[in-house]
């Protein structure tokens, strides 16, 4: 049965490029929220050497020297193409995990005979449907898929589809021995110090560790992670090395802030945020934490950072997500510093369908708030995000995201579409035949 | 796309008072100028048309049109195409080099939608 794992291809930058064709074969960066750092990048700006996470101010020599594009993140249009392609590959196998805004896991066992024929043909079609290059990786367990798509993203023979499945058990042990541990799926940069002095330096020294000796040494999770590289499925749909615990919501102000009122607005409208993330994928949460800080590269300026986290009934209604932030941000406040950064968690996630019956919460209240927080959340898809929010967000322009550097919504608003002209020698020019 | 909602507790209050509505069998489910017009929601994208000779194709400045990048472009048929780094309209066939040499078709113009009646 095997799975495959699809991944587009310098996903921000593409999208960019799809709709700006002047921008391809040209070093693109695409920038995060206030235009901070680095998030995406072409591959010619990820042949200049550009780091993932790099402060784009301290980019602007080299910019100059190549001539590097930077966007803004437009995530309309990212969401939007995202989207076409999710749907595409849900056409390919009843089973999928939509993995991240780029990647996803198909189940390819039975629904397809030939699954590395179902993979090139993936490939080809998302890049005709869509525009967007997609790798494609099929292993027999989700980790070797993963690794699969790493080597069809790099080995350039594979031509973008790498059927790790199927190939000859000695093969398939080279490519390992090609990667080093830490592009393993789940083993991250500390693991990987702490695995080099064991000895296990390439995928293939983990594939062949005792899965004993690793729980020993290690953890479950590892343990689990050396029995799916030798092909035993220990990882289903929907599950991963470490599940989703967590929900944030943060940003850095466009302006240093004091005062308490408009840092109220802005947490009140990061939990707004954060509870609509809670609602999009049927959780609850069962506690919420506020953090505060001022600008640590500001050293001319007194310091202070503070956070705290309280309890909730587990729920989803952003009214009580928005009035336990702003008690905790009341609590961590201190007047006379300069703030640049607050956000908001949302911790003890539960499923919404385990919603634990509470003797003191009535039925028909809840049931009220569930309505409510679909209606506003239906408003805001329609009409764009913040038409519905409540009285405590405000309205401060100093807290609006910096986006100087966006691409229009070319595929989301009809007032930003993508022009296509005539150009006024096209009667003239000399036909060709089709 | 948005459609009076004809469904729901009109019927049932005529069914509760004894007389089920002979409609009811026929209802159908509207149109939907979405369904109509776009065969491939995920390989549709719209684009503004610009530029002041467009009227021999059927297509005037300021139009609104549905290209299908899922399509097979056949002799006449009209597409948007990237040359040199920008969308143009050009008829399939008639796809001359631009100046760097390379003309790539992007989708086919599927529709063209023209306003007549300028919003009140």
């Amino acid at each position: 049965m095997p799975i495959a794992l699809i991944d587009c291809n310098n996903f921000y930058a593409s999208c960019e490029q799809l709709f700006q064709p002047a921008l391809l074969g040209r070093p693109v960066v695409v920038l995060s929220n206030n235009d901070g750092c680095v998030v995406a990048r072409s591959a010619e700006a990820r042949a200049l050497g550009i780091p993932m996470g790099a402060p784009w101010h301290t980019l602007k020599e080299l910019a100059r020297r190549h001539a590097v594009v930077a966007l803004s993140s437009n995530y309309a249009l990212y969401g939007d193409l995202s989207d076409r392609v999710m749907r595409i590959l849900s056409r390919f196998s009843p089973c999928q995990e939509v993995y991240s805004i780029d990647e996803c896991f198909l189940d390819l066992g039975g629904a397809q005979p030939n699954p590395a024929a179902c993979g090139r043909l993936i490939h080809r079609e998302i890049r005709r449907l869509t525009g967007i290059t997609v790798g494609v990786g099929l292993g027999a367990t989700k980790t070797l898929a993963k690794f699969a798509n790493h080597c069809a993203k790099k080995r350039p023979e594979f031509a973008g589809v790498c059927p790790l499945f199927e190939m000859p058990s000695r093969e398939a042990d080279r490519l390992l021995a090609w990667a080093p541990v830490g592009e393993i799926w789940g083993v991250g940069r500390r693991l990987t110090a702490r695995l080099e002095k064991q000895g296990i330096v390439t995928a293939l020294d983990l594939k062949r560790a005792a899965p004993s000796r690793i729980r020993a040494a290690f953890s479950v999770t590892l343990e689990r992670t050396v029995r799916e590289l030798n092909g035993e499925a220990c990882l289903g749909l929907m599950a991963g090395p470490g599940t989703r615990k967590q929900i944030l919501s943060s940003r850095s102000f466009g302006a240093l802030i004091s005062a308490l009122a408009p840092l109220e607005e802005a947490v009140a409208a990061y939990a707004t945020r954060a509870g609509e993330k809670l609602r999009r994928q049927q959780l609850l949460a069962g506690s919420i934490g506020v953090f505060l800080r001022t600008n640590p590269f500001r050293e001319d300026l007194p310091q202070n950072q503070g956070s705290l986290t309280l309890p909730l009934p587990p729920t989803d209604d952003t009214r009580l997500l928005a009035q336990t932030a702003l008690r905790a941000l009341r609590a961590v406040y201190r007047p006379g510093f300069a703030y640049q950064k607050a956000g908001v968690c949302l911790t003890d996630l539960v499923p919404a369908d385990r919603r634990q019956g509470d003797l003191f919460v009535d039925a028909a209240q809840e049931k009220k708030s569930r309505s409510l927080m679909a209606a506003m959340d239906a408003i805001n898809r329609a009409m764009g995000s913040g038409t519905v929010k409540l009285l405590a967000e405000g309205n401060d322009p100093r807290r609006a995201m910096r986006a100087r550097l966006r691409s229009p919504r070319y595929t989301t608003r009809l007032d930003e579409l993508p022009v296509a002209r005539t150009e006024p020698s096209a009667a003239e020019q000399r036909t060709l035949p089709p | 796309m948005m459609r009076p909602d004809t469904s729901g507790p009109r019927e049932a209050h005529l069914e509760a008072a004894g007389f089920p509505s002979p409609a009811a069998d026929y209802r159908d489910t509207g149109i939907s100028l979405d369904r109509a017009l776009i065969d491939h929601p995920e390989a549709t994208f719209f684009f503004r048309a610009a530029g002041a000779d467009l009227e021999e194709t059927g297509i005037f400045d300021g139009d609104l049109l549905v290209v299908d990048r899922s399509l097979t472009p056949g002799p006449g048929h009209l597409v948007v195409a990237v040359s040199d780094g920008e969308f143009v309209i050009k008829r399939a066939g008639a796809l001359a080099e631009s100046a760097s040499g390379e003309v790539t078709i992007w989708g086919v113009v599927r529709w063209t939608i023209h306003r007549l009646c300028p919003s009140p």
